[in-house]
């Protein structure tokens, strides 16, 4: 028997069916949209097309992923973008300068894990608000990547570098196996262990938690940490799609991760949401922007869609809430 | 005299609980009537209802004589209704001036008319005897006058019926006393005022008559002079409730906890204090004295502070909650809303939270135990929920606030600290509450109590300490527990 953090609301009331909704609701929605879709254009729901989507979505999902955690404790990461861009230039420096791959995943990770502490400690002990605070290391972490790099892309990797974002593991890609290996031990996290319950605790009622005699403090900075090394794998799967260290990559990404949360469920105040609808949340952006892509629709306009698809996944959040 | 207000056979249901079921009221013209009852018999739904907050299903309301509709609150404060909530609702970071004409600014052209809003208020606020600028920010006056500036607000309308919610739980004796001049005050102009409450001295103070509701339902009406305390009582609980301080003979032990020379940065000065096993030391004084800050200095909870705290004679470090859990402190804070419950989650998930790394083994939380302190927890406490899997925020106060209490049983602290135990609790479960501490001291722990309210504080306590602005100003033990030594000590400036 599992508790109830962090689910939706077990009262009885008239709108409980959207209460409801919220958790399968954004399933659902995937679902419709598959099959509209899959109405307009053959070439949908072919099994490459259908890969092509799960690649797509999986640097956005991972990087989601950390921005979940960072928003169930009431706080948000506008950094990722910066730091994807940072830690990829990096890394890919180190591969063409020592030659060595693992140093270079270590430095990618390693990076992309120091900004997350950064902001962490100024969050959690400067006690600066999370949007200040990660909209000024998202300018450093830019503001480096492309010092550092002088504005010139880095490419051309070695097929171990590459493998965490390009290689294969039975015939399935390594970009499919990655962010579902992620979600799955985070699911367990968040469901499961008292970190996870902490997490969404904070987000609930932060001075209450503190009171109880939990150290808030630290968890908050293990919470930004955490969603740094997701980043960083991210910058890991992203460069090796791309094959280059590029200090503008990933730009806009903390507002597509944002997106995925949002339009999964998870309440941008904090202590509400599940880590599969932010899956969800990524899925229904690719598929978006797939089946868009498919019926020869302006790139552009996709975002208009985004735009509204978001607007609605927060009035039912909103609604449901009642 | 006329009857201004009557409600008639209003009921009002609320998905799985009948909130009111047919009841009457009738209010006179000029009348102070007082709405008494447990927590959960209907009071504030019946308040919202004539409020415009809430619509009843079935009734009728009329003012005068006249049947009316109030379907929303502006059409309450058209018909002469006005409110004031317990939370205020003002607007922190205004001015009193503009507060109190906040939905209606007189205008100049298309600004507004600070010379007519500054004049409207200091009229209202003259009537009410206040001697607040109406230049001055909301958010730098003390919560009394806060209170003031929420009902000049509504009085700046023309009201024939002020209603009034909890008026006096925020407030010390003396701006107690100013409050019920104001409202005799009003009643010599006319106005009718309905105010709901829990606290016997006032309603026996103030009212003329009462109305008890118990369960949703009607139990009567009487005019003051009818009633006393222990009929009063009776009728909103449906049962004699005797003997509301158990206080057994319970031995008392070797000191627990010492602090020395505590202070807080300009709220508490050098105060030292210390429990035993066993007992229970009240804290008294009044609103602002420095009692919450003290107690949270030695639960770690509050930065800027200083002292040495001593915890079964050695000398111990608290500079976090965390440090204090781990010392075998406990906390129930006054505000349990903000600082006590995860009011979204369950009675099992609170619970929870307290023990959650001694309830896991290789970091995965384990149900069945977490489960099983739930339901230990519900049982001791005797908490009224149907499953532990309940929203807190579901709840009555009383039972909130064993939830809070409950949630430390299983660490087995030795010092437990309340502030305000019994705040917004009713009269039953008030007593439930006294009881369990009353079980509490049985096992030896050591229990700190601030409280507002001298009757419970001289009710349980063993000691009681007071404080003043900051400093210790008197000692007292139980066999020279006096309510007026007590209140003197709470206005004196040196040791008594």
């Amino acid at each position: 028997m599992m508790s109830n953090i962090g689910q939706a609301s077990t009262v009885k009331t008239g709108r409980v069916s959207l209460g409801r909704l919220r958790g399968t609701g954004s399933l659902i929605a995937l679902l419709l949209i598959m099959v509209v879709f899959s109405l307009s254009s053959s070439a949908f729901l072919q099994i490459n097309n259908l890969m092509n989507i799960i690649v797509q979505v999986a640097v956005i999902a991972v990087i989601a992923s950390g921005s979940m955690f960072v928003i169930l404790t009431g706080g948000i990461d506008l950094s990722v973008g910066g730091v994807l861009a940072l830690s990829g230039v990096l890394a890919a420096s180190v591969v063409h300068g020592t030659g060595s791959s693992a140093l270079a995943i270590a430095t990618c990770l390693g990076v992309s894990l120091c900004f997350g502490l950064l902001a962490g400690a100024l969050v959690a002990y400067g006690r600066i608000p999370p949007f200040v605070c990660t909209l000024g290391t998202m300018s450093i972490a830019r503001g480096v990547a492309f010092v550092y790099s002088g504005g010139i892309p880095i490419s051309g990797f070695p097929a171990a570098f590459r493998f965490p974002g390009a290689g294969y593991v039975a015939g399935v890609p390594m970009m499919v196996i990655i962010p579902i290996v992620i979600y799955v031990i985070l699911y367990f996290v968040l469901r499961s262990t008292p970190f996870g319950k902490i997490v969404y605790a904070i987000g609930s009622n932060e001075e209450a938690t503190r009171l109880t005699g939990i150290n808030t403090r630290k968890y908050k900075l293990i919470v930004y940490a955490l969603a740094g090394l997701l980043t960083g794998i991210g910058a890991l799967l992203y460069i090796a799609r791309i094959n280059s260290g590029h200090p503008g990559s990933g730009n806009g990404y903390e507002l597509n991760a944002i997106a995925a949360v949002v339009i999964g469920g998870t309440s941008l105040s904090g202590g509400r949401g599940s880590i599969v609808g932010t899956m969800i949340g990524a899925l229904i952006m690719g598929v978006i922007s797939n089946g868009l892509n498919l019926m020869n629709i302006d790139p552009y306009f996709q975002n208009v869609v985004l735009g509204a698809v978001i607007i609605l996944a927060v009035m039912i959040d909103q609604h449901s809430q009642k | 005299m006329s009857v201004a207000l009557e409600m008639r056979g209003v009921s009002k249901r609320f998905p799985g609980v009948v909130a009111l079921d047919r009841v009457d009221l009738a209010v006179a013209k000029g009348e102070i009537h007082a709405i008494v009852g447990e927590n959960g018999a209907g009071k504030s739904t019946l308040m919202r209802i004539l409020s415009g907050a809430s619509l009843m299903d079935e009734g009728e309301i009329r003012l005068d004589g006249a049947p009316v509709e109030i379907p929303n609150s502006q059409a309450a404060i058209n018909l002469g209704i006005g409110t004031v909530y317990q939370n205020l609702n003002l607007i922190k970071d205004l001015t009193v001036a503009e507060n109190i004409y906040m939905n209606r600014f007189p205008k100049r052209g298309a600004f507004i008319d600070r010379a007519a809003i500054e004049e409207g208020s200091r009229k209202v606020l003259e009537m009410m005897d206040c001697a607040i600028a109406p230049d001055a920010m909301v958010d730098r006056l003390s919560v009394a006058d806060q209170q003031m500036i929420a009902i000049a607000r509504v009085l700046a309308n023309k009201i024939g019926i002020l209603i009034l919610d909890e008026p006096t739980s925020s407030l010390s004796a003396t701006e107690a006393d100013n409050l019920f001049a104001n409202m005799r005050r009003l009643k010599g102009l006319g106005a009718s005022i309905i105010f709901i409450s829990h606290h016997m001295d006032e309603i026996f103070a103030v009212a003329e008559s009462v109305t008890v509701l118990r369960d949703g339902r009607r139990v009567g009406s009487w005019p003051i002079g009818e009633l006393d305390e222990r009929t009063l009582v009776h009728h909103m609980v449906g049962r004699e409730v005797a003997d509301m301080f158990p206080k057994a003979a319970v031995p008392i032990g070797d000191t627990v906890l010492a602090a020395e020379h505590m202070s807080v940065a300009g709220v508490v000065d050098d105060v030292s204090l210390s429990v035993r096993r066993g007992e229970i030391l009240g804290i008294g004084g009044l609103v602002g004295a420095g009692r919450t800050e003290l107690v949270k200095s030695l639960f770690g909870a509050i930065p800027g502070c200083s002292g040495e705290i001593y915890l079964e004679g050695r000398k111990v470090e608290i500079r976090s909650p965390e440090d204090a859990v781990r010392c075998g402190l406990a906390f129930i804070p006054e505000n349990r809303r903000d600082e006590g419950l995860l009011t979204e989650f369950s009675i099992e998930d609170n619970i929870g939270l307290t023990n959650i790394w001694n309830l896991s083994r290789y970091y995965i939380v384990n149900a069945k135990e977490q489960l099983q302190i739930t339901a230990d927890a519900i049982r001791t406490m005797d908490i009224k929920a149907p499953s532990g899997k309940q929203l807190v925020k579901n709840l009555s106060g009383g039972n909130q606030q064993k939830v809070v209490l409950g949630r430390w049983f299983s660490r087995h602290p030795k010092v437990i600290i309340f502030d305000e135990p019994t705040r917004g609790i009713d009269v039953g479960a008030k007593a439930e509450i006294y009881r369990k501490i009353g079980e509490l001291v049985r096992t030896s722990v050591g229990v700190i109590i601030v409280s507002s309210e001298l009757p419970e504080l001289m009710g349980i306590s063993d000691r009681i300490l007071v404080l003043n602005k900051g400093r210790m100003t008197g000692e007292f033990k139980r066999s020279e527990f006096a309510a007026e030594r007590i209140m003197l000590a709470a206005t004196a400036t040196s040791l008594q």
